[in-house]
């Protein structure tokens, strides 16, 4: 597909290569002129500034390299910052009757995590300064995209341990109809396609959410009664990382707060999340002898997860299988939450 | 030089170098050509009936096929490999390789190993005692030698004590925990593996 992406337009001979590194503006700009190319700039204005309504299908790899295949309805009200009021609906599961135990299973998953497919499952550019430092857009002409005029373009990291995307980005609005993600060797890990596309949105009554947002590490430990054992990650191996949101959730079940931390260097990310007051699960392991901590590590070319425990606070740091240096920072969290306790 | 067509030797002769030539020049030729003699034009002959058939490959016969064909093909070759001379010569190898030594079970049965097994060593009380005697002289002679110098390794000890409480107390020391890593063989339930991958399967 991303070969496919650099030979399919007759239109252009050669890619065209914008990095703008100077004349950033972090807030939000005038609205894009119809026929400028896309780049982070107006990619990352379109989130503060473009309502739409969009109807599309989400591609979820499972641990086999397989695909299934959800259709949604995502509505987006632009409120000006790069964190904009929206609402994903599950609509179906494409190959399986309504009201299957397919369905229904994908349903509930829906109503648990939907908001958390638009946060973190998707290409958007959360930071335009680390964006434009750590990233390259490349055009690769026009297409059409759910009955619109789009332009095809690669987004590439400037290191090799993190995912490539493939975007056809709205010629009108810059708003991404379809996203591919790919890892170094080309194997594609996720996939949105819109099939319908409308610049507005009906607006609705915002429910409270599940977690709230808070501005610093401190801030958040001090909401959650002031827990020992929590750690504010460094970052020293992942320094182009910054932090993106900190969020406190309680657990409506048994009332467990949790502290999820997410880092990006502008379109990548991934997360610390901490969870006080829990048991040890690696306890009575083998590898848990007196003087050894254990990190439980898991890896596919699509997610790094890295599990442990330490001072009656579990530890998850989750993102990108390519992201290797996951490791070092999960050595280095655990270090910092020895050293505390 | 035989005349071409001659049989009545049983064997037919060899081709003669003038006809090998000739035939080699024109074999393949497309126009039908005046044969070098009556066995070059025999040969001739023989190739222009032949092309047409040898140029379309035959198809099978569907018996030939048949995956039971094969199987039972492949069982008697088993079977005849089983019952061959190669088969007897290697059981035969097997058997002796395998067959324990014919000198071994008498051996453990005769009576000179069970004497020589049950003998008991005897010592006289007199060597004993004097072996006695020499491991405590011995003993003596280093005790003497330890008491010159306690007082000396007395000092020492003392002085390495207080060097080493002196560094342990400047120091802030943590023993170094030793990190492991496990590797999972299933994806945790996390909300990031929700997000990657959808509900569980």
């Amino acid at each position: 597909m991303l070969a496919m992406a650099m030979s399919v337009s007759p239109l252009l001979a050669q890619s065209t290569v914008q990095q703008s590194k100077s004349a950033v503006s972090p807030g939000p700009g005038p609205a894009p002129a119809p026929t400028a190319l896309p780049s982070l700039q107006s990619l990352e204005n379109a989130v503060r500034t473009q309502d739409y309504t969009a109807v599309q299908l989400r591609r979820f790899r499972d641990e086999r390299g397989g695909f299934v295949t959800v259709q949604e309805r995502l509505e987006v009200d632009a409120n000006g910052t790069e964190r904009p009021d929206y609402r994903i609906t599950f609509l179906s599961v494409v190959g399986e009757l309504p009201g299957s135990r397919v369905t229904v299973k994908w349903q509930r998953h829906y109503l648990q995590h939907s908001s958390e497919f638009f946060s973190h499952g998707t290409f958007r550019v959360r930071n335009l300064s680390a964006a434009v430092t750590n990233y390259s857009i490349h055009d690769f002409g026009a297409v059409t995209r759910a009955g619109r005029s789009a332009r095809r373009t690669v987004v590439f990291p400037n290191t090799v341990d993190k995912a490539i995307w493939l975007i056809d980005v709205d010629t009108q609005t810059h708003v991404p109809l379809y996203a591919a993600e790919y890892d170094v060797q080309l194997r594609l890990l996720a996939e949105v396609e819109a099939q319908s596309f409308l610049g507005s949105v009906v607006p609705w009554v915002t429910s409270l959410a599940g977690s709230t947002p808070f501005a610093s590490f401190v801030a958040a430990r001090t909401s959650m009664g002031q827990p020992a054992g929590l750690v504010d990650p460094n970052l020293l191996v992942a320094s182009e990382y910054q932090t993106e949101a900190i969020h406190v959730r309680v657990d409506p079940l048994n009332g467990r707060s949790t502290l999820t931390m997410s880092f990006t260097d502008g379109v990548d990310q991934f997360m610390v999340v901490q969870t006080p007051n829990t048991s040890d699960v690696f306890q009575g392991l083998p590898s848990s002898a007196p003087g050894t901590s254990t990190i439980g590590r898991f890896r596919d070319p699509a997610m790094s997860a890295l599990l442990f425990w330490e001072g009656g606070v579990s530890f998850h740091v989750a993102g990108r299988g390519s992201l290797l240096r996951l490791d070092d920072l999960a050595e280095s969290v655990l270090r910092q939450a020895l050293s505390s306790n | 030089m035989t005349a071409a067509g001659d049989r009545s030797a049983g064997l037919r002769s060899p081709l003669g170098d003038e006809c090998r030539n000739f035939l080699r020049a024109k074999l393949d030729a497309a126009d039908p050509v005046a044969p070098h003699c009556d066995r070059c034009g025999a040969v001739l002959a023989f190739q222009r009936r032949m092309a047409p058939a040898l140029s379309a490959r035959p198809s099978l016969p569907a018996a030939l096929l048949s995956r039971n064909l094969v199987e039972a093909t492949l069982e008697r070759v088993v079977a005849d490999c089983d019952n061959g001379s190669m088969a007897e010569a290697l059981r035969d190898r097997v058997a002796a390789a395998t067959q324990k030594p014919e000198w071994v079970a008498p051996a453990l049965e005769s009576p000179v190993l069970q004497a020589a097994l049950s003998k008991q060593p005897r010592t006289s009380p007199a060597a004993w005692s004097q072996v006695h005697r020499a491991i405590l002289a011995e003993a003596h002679v280093e005790r003497a030698g330890r008491a010159k110098h306690r007082w000396l390794l007395g000092a020492m000890t003392a002085a390495a004590a207080a060097v080493v409480g002196g560094v342990w107390l400047a120091q802030e020391t943590h023993p170094e925990t030793t990190i492991v890593f496990v590797d999972l063989e299933s994806a945790p339930g996390i909300d990031f593996a929700a997000i990657r991958y959808g509900a569980p399967r």
